[in-house]
């Protein structure tokens, strides 16, 4: 598993230094530096990362204050040369605090705990997924879902009331989606398994859609719906 | 031993331990670290002095905070803790005149820690040349 993640920071030399551990690390991918947090804001109201490196005194506003203004919750590593942040720091619940300089093997240590948050977050998965649409980023409910259908480089996430279009790819989100409430039922498709109104034989039916449902996932299908 | 094999030692000024264990034996990485920083500290004590005239304590200390880590990106640990020593001063004071002293002896040793690394970045460079 690769993290996507951003750096927030206004020393140039520290975000050198950071990205050059991100590369060594070849776990964490470093998508964009930001010299300052409203930019980044910006950044993060239209791209999903899984992780943010955050400095706290910045020009403008503080890494607080950043996280105070995040439409989402991506981890965060403080990295700070004040001790004094920690206290703030554990109480925004962050990943890590590591104090500027710190060495290869602290910069471990830190995504380590990236990991272990990771597969907490994914045991406990949320009731919502957040997709891109039109430059922002929409919250939807996993309940409000019905099914996600693939459109070539794109996807169609149908809701009772909605159809949402974001750059995306089915295989993509097989592994993004809650895998007990969600099923893939075809190469195009993945299906709320509470939205499903009837089966007949190789179509599935949800509020008058019809679905495929290929060969090769038909068995996963009849195991995972209730039959009596 | 190769020149490959041949390990790169830095000079007594810095902490050699600190920067083994950031850089492991890249030096390539440490030498790009070095220039980076090496740029942003050349200007330290002309923007320091500045604010100081201007007698503008909380940007003075703002300035050496954001600053502080780079004495230690170069091994510069001793530097680094009297820099923490000054920002913290800055925290402490009621005017600028009571950190005059400790200001002027810090950056006699601010504008000397510039020249030794830009000396040991040449040394680096050097250092990368022959192994080139």
């Amino acid at each position: 598993m690769k993290y996507s993640s951003i750096i927030v920071e206004d020393l140039q030399p520290a975000a050198d230094f950071l990205r050059r551990f991100c590369e060594r690390s070849a776990i964490v991918d470093v998508q964009a530096h930001f010299l300052n947090g409203e930019e980044a804001l910006v950044y993060l109201s239209e791209n999903l990362v899984d992780l943010i490196f955050l400095d706290v005194e910045m020009p403008g506003i503080t890494g607080f204050q950043l996280m105070d203004q995040l439409v989402y919750q991506p981890q965060v590593i403080l990295t700070t040369s004040k001790t004094e942040y920690a206290f703030s720091a554990f109480e925004y619940n962050v990943t890590d605090f590591l104090k500027k300089p710190f060495t290869y093997q602290r910069f471990l240590e830190a995504v380590q705990k990236v990991e272990v948050k990771k597969q907490q977050d994914d045991s406990n998965s949320t009731d919502h997924i957040f997709i891109k649409v039109n430059g922002k980023l929409i919250r939807l409910k996993n309940e409000d879902i019905l099914f996600i259908e693939s459109m070539g480089d794109y996807v169609k996430f149908v809701t009772a009331d909605k159809k949402y279009i974001t750059h995306n790819t089915i295989k993509n989100l097989e592994t993004k989606v809650d895998g007990q409430k969600f099923l893939k039922v075809h190469r195009s498709y993945i299906v709320n398994l509470a939205s499903i109104d009837d089966i007949q034989e190789n179509t599935l039916y949800i509020r008058g859609n019809h679905i495929p449902i290929s060969k090769a996932h038909k068995s996963k299908v009849m195991q995972k719906i209730n039959i009596i | 031993m190769t020149k490959e094999e041949i390990p790169y030692i830095y000079s007594g000024r810095f902490n050699a331990a600190f920067l083994d264990e950031m850089y492991s034996d890249d030096i390539q990485t440490a030498a790009e670290i070095f220039e980076s920083s090496l740029n942003h500290l050349v200007t330290v004590t002309d923007e320091a002095d500045e604010i100081f005239r201007i007698g503008d304590v909380e940007n003075l200390r703002r300035l050496f905070h954001k600053v502080k880590p780079l004495y230690g990106y170069t091994g510069l640990l001793k530097v680094q803790a009297m820099v923490q020593h000054f920002e913290d001063s800055c925290s402490d004071v009621s005017s600028i005149e009571e950190l005059k002293t400790e200001y002027s002896e810090l950056a006699l040793l601010l504008d000397e820690s510039v020249n030794i690394v830009r000396k040991e970045l040449i040394r680096m460079k050097m250092y990368l040349n022959v192994r080139a």
